[in-house]
């Protein structure tokens, strides 16, 4: 084909006249198609299909079949990217600042083949992201310090890759799988057997288990399913419980000024005195030693097998299912040994303490023996010697755990409600051990409705908490500034006590007796859907916590978000992650993102994201 | 008669043809009942086709396979969405019941779980379609107070055949002030009492959506039909195309159950 020359188009007449045969072919254009509008004709409908380019439909799939689903291996892949922009408005000092952007990539593709008793599936998620990682320091004996690190790593992680073998009606399924317990919306305290990811902050999501499962439905309506994961769950979290750990808790002591009172010396004949009831006063300080704190956990170790079952029915009043669950906690347990420590001194300011003591009692009460001679005793004997017990090592270990949980959800026309309760029993049954942290009840009731007649509006409330029986919360009250007594280090019951008071429970994020709030949901579905504003109001209040160290009002997050389809497979997502916690220390009050308490643990930074997921499929 | 059947996607026993005249003016009521208690077929299956047309011509394919059966307490029907990959593997299930409303439940293949459907969710669009979760169920014609307004002619392809085809105007009053709808009106062949078109109109008698059953095709005198679905807000328009159907050939029970959403 040749192209027209350049030089016709320098002719403006036959410029001009191709300029207006185009805008009549346009005028034509606008009137056909708006005859076509305006004709609500049955064939005018059905050749607008006809006229419309076909989107791209293909399936090997065979309605007459046994079996309708796909056939042969199907492929599958979606490519997801985006970034977010962290910020913190309150960070004491009320300033705003943008520490970085974070952005991630990554695909997930999956390969699965379903038959009629015969299935699998690979998935592979490959991504490129930039963690939130936070490393905080001495949270429990002084100010809270913390700081956020946002590292890029690249992980390849697998996702749900299993054989299945059976039918729709019993089967059996071996690999790392997802589970998904719990009726409930979007709090689901029964659904626990799989591990979680936090380091993505507020939407964390689960790590597939490696697992056999079964599931039997012994009535049509009535299934019966149990799990078995043969090396357990573990959590992904973006912090690291033993860095927390303070260094002063490894510290020994060391006296650096002795003041010894020598009331009673005095001679008993010409070369004997009496000594007794010695009297000291010391001056100590700290010395840092040597941090030995261990995770006792191994990924393939056989004892941390996660073995779980329910029974759910789904009947026509409502579906309700029951469940248990014994696994290794997903929070640690510290596990603290005390030895006996030393409490130095040098042998100078033992010497100095003498003289001034032998110093200061009457030369007639030693008479006839010379002070430098009762000084040369003292010299000779061995430095008298205590002991403080400290931690020699904390060893962080994960303690097995037994979930026994209820869930139903029914409607109430026009509503849907449901309820979802789960007790986290621990090995402390009467909540008394301080070894043990104590177990927990978990729960969420809730209701969703579209308020509007066309159901473009949808409302979705929920009630939830936890409720920790009989949690120690007085260690700012029983220690002053949340320490030892000094003169109580040298008792060893005392200070096991406090050890363990201060840390098995808050390393687990027991930080309150109950915490409880509502979360409500509004999103609304526009041009069918494509387009979906929504708003996550969450409000979270705190009761029954150690109020001496800080008065914790309660805690808001936000997480608007707007999704936009803007075709088949291909989605964009506006959102946000806006969380602030109240704080009343000392008399003021501020708000902040980040706390120590349950409610703040993933906080640290709110977050603007823009997120686009494309999904592809073929047979 | 169910009155939205015509409009429901695996309701095809409205499309049986008795062929036989009435043989004395029937009131509407009469005429919606023989609508009802027409011949129906025990199962079906078909491969379909949804396609979305927006006003400004997008256009957007789903592939679905679908299944029902007859009880006596209703039609139960399952259907799987096959493409596009956004919404490939989500599963739709109800369980008919005249009596005490039927029992709907969707499986989202993200969050691996089972819903129900409850009944403020059900004018909702259907996975993006015109279609909404009530359009899917069936309705006695007991529900309705029937008015017959007129006698029309509407033009239709039957057999590939298009011919103009004399209906009773039925218009039908909605007696749940609960239903996302307060009126339709249909139009119901007069040789035949098979509706062949309905509007349907929101509880400020605004006109919500017309449907159109776009093309007839009788074999072994079973009727089946594509369907067009048309919105009155913004003109976006559903078809359903029927493909590959299997008219009583059987289905197997375990296909609606609850296990098989979950498989």
């Amino acid at each position: 084909m040749k192209f027209l020359p350049y030089s016709i188009l320098k002719n403006k007449y036959i410029f001009q006249a191709a300029a207006g045969i185009f805008r009549i072919s346009l005028f034509i254009f606008l009137i056909l198609r708006t005859r076509v509008s305006a004709d609500t004709g049955l064939d005018d409908l059905l050749s607008e299909f006809e006229s419309s380019k076909p989107a791209t439909v293909s399936s090997n799939a065979s309605p007459g079949s046994d079996v309708p689903r796909r056939r042969g291996p199907e492929f599958s892949a979606s490519i997801e990217t985006g970034g977010f922009l962290p910020f913190n408005i309150f960070d004491g000092k009320r300033e705003l600042f943008w520490p970085g952007r974070g952005p991630y990539t990554g695909i997930q593709a999956a390969l699965y083949h379903t038959g009629k008793f015969f299935s699998w599936q690979c998935e592979i998620i490959p991504a490129w992201q930039r963690r939130e990682i936070f490393n905080r320091k001495k949270q429990y004996f002084e100010t809270n310090t913390f700081t956020c690190v946002y590292g890029g790593q690249f992980t390849a992680a697998p996702g749900d890759i299993w054989v299945h073998l059976g039918s729709s009606a019993r089967y059996i399924r071996a690999g790392t799988q997802t589970y998904a317990w719990g009726t409930a919306d979007k709090n689901n305290p029964s659904d626990n057997i799989n591990g979680r990811d936090y380091r993505i902050g507020l939407r964390n999501e689960k790590i597939p288990l490696l697992s056999v499962s079964s599931k039997i439905w012994i009535h049509k309506n009535i299934s019966a399913e149990a799990v078995y994961g043969p090396f357990g769950a573990s959590d992904q979290l973006p912090r690291d419980i033993a860095e927390e750990i303070p260094d002063e808790i490894f510290n020994t002591y060391r006296i650096t000024n002795l003041t010894l009172g020598l009331n009673n010396l005095y001679a008993t004949n010409i070369t004997t005195y009496n000594k007794d009831n010695i009297t000291k006063s010391a001056v100590v300080e700290e010395v840092p030693g040597a941090r030995a704190i261990t995770y006792r956990y191994h990924d393939f170790d056989s004892r941390n097998y996660s073995l779980g079952g329910r029974i759910s029915a789904f009947l026509k009043q409502a579906d309700i299912s029951v469940s248990y669950l014994t696994e290794k906690d997903h929070a640690w347990t510290p596990v603290i040994i005390l030895t006996k420590k030393p409490i130095t001194m040098s042998r100078a300011v033992y010497s100095n303490a003498v003289d001034r003591a032998v110093d200061a009692v009457p030369d007639a009460d030693l008479f006839p023996i010379p002070k430098s001679m009762v000084k040369e005793s003292f010299y000779t004997n061995d430095i008298p010697e205590e002991n403080a017990y400290l931690p020699k090592e904390i060893i962080f270990v994960r303690k097995r755990i037994h979930r026994f949980s209820l869930d139903g959800r029914t409607e109430a026309e026009p509503a849907g409600l449901w309820f979802e309760a789960c007790w986290s029993q621990t090995g402390d049954s009467t909540c008394t051990s301080l070894t043990e942290r104590n177990s927990l009840l978990a729960w969420t009731v809730g209701a969703d409705i579209h308020p509007d007649k066309n159901d473009t509006m949808y409302i979705n409330a929920e009630y939830f908490g936890k409720y920790i029986p009989q949690l120690y919360t007085r260690l700012h009250t029983d220690y002053p500034s949340g320490e030892p007594l000094s003169n109580m280090v040298t008792n060893e019951a005392y200070m096991q006590r406090y050890f363990n008071r201060a840390l098995v429970d808050a390393s687990g994020g027991h930080t309150e007796t109950l915490l409880h709030g509502i979360s409500i949901r509004f999103s609304a579905g526009l041009r069918r859907d494509t387009v979906k504003p929504a708003l996550n109001v969450v409000l979270l209040k705190p009761y029954g916590y150690d109020t001496r160290e800080r008065i914790r009002p309660g805690a808001l997050i936000l997480l608007p978000e707007l999704s936009w389809k803007v075709r088949d497979g291909l989605e964009l997502m506006l959102f946000a992650n806006l969380a602030w916690e109240a704080e009343r220390k000392a008399g003021n009050l501020k708000m902040k993102n980040w706390s120590d308490g349950q409610i703040g643990w993933f906080t640290a930074d709110n977050a603007l994201g823009l997120k686009a997921v494309y999904k592809i499929k073929r047979y | 008669m169910k009155i939205l059947k015509h409009i429901t996607l695996f309701s095809v026993g409205i499309l049986c043809f008795p062929h036989r005249a009435f043989t004395k003016p029937l009131t509407a009521q009469e005429i919606m009942q023989k609508a009802d208690s027409r011949p129906k077929a025990a199962t079906m299956k078909a491969l379909a086709v949804m396609t979305l047309l927006d006003q400004k011509g997008n256009r957007r394919d789903r592939q679905i396979n679908m299944f029902s059966r007859r009880t006596d307490k209703g039609t139960d029907s399952f259907s799987e969405f096959l493409s596009p990959a956004d919404v490939a593997g989500t599963r739709f299930l109800t369980i008919g019941n005249k009596t005490e409303g039927d029992d709907q439940r969707l499986y989202l293949p993200e969050l691996k779980k089972v819903r129900r459907i409850a009944k403020s969710g059900k004018s909702g669009s259907f996975m993006g379609s015109d279609l909404s979760y009530y359009d899917m169920e069936e309705h006695d014609p007991d529900d309705f107070l029937y008015t017959l307004l007129r006698e029309e002619s509407l033009t239709v392809t039957r057999n590939n055949k298009k011919e103009p085809v004399l209906c009773y105007v039925i218009q039908g009053i909605l007696k749940d002030a609960d239903a996302p709808y307060k009126k339709t009106i249909v139009w119901t062949a007069k040789d035949d009492p098979l509706v062949l078109k309905t509007e349907a109109y929101d509880h400020k008698e605004n006109l919500v959506k017309t449907i159109y059953m776009a093309k007839v095709t009788i074999t072994g005198g079973i009727a089946v039909t594509d369907i067009l679905l048309v919105a009155a807000t913004d003109g976006h328009k559903t078809m359903l195309t029927l493909n590959n159907v299997e008219i009583n050939r059987g289905v197997g029970d375990e296909i609606f159950t609850v296990q098989y959403l979950e498989k």
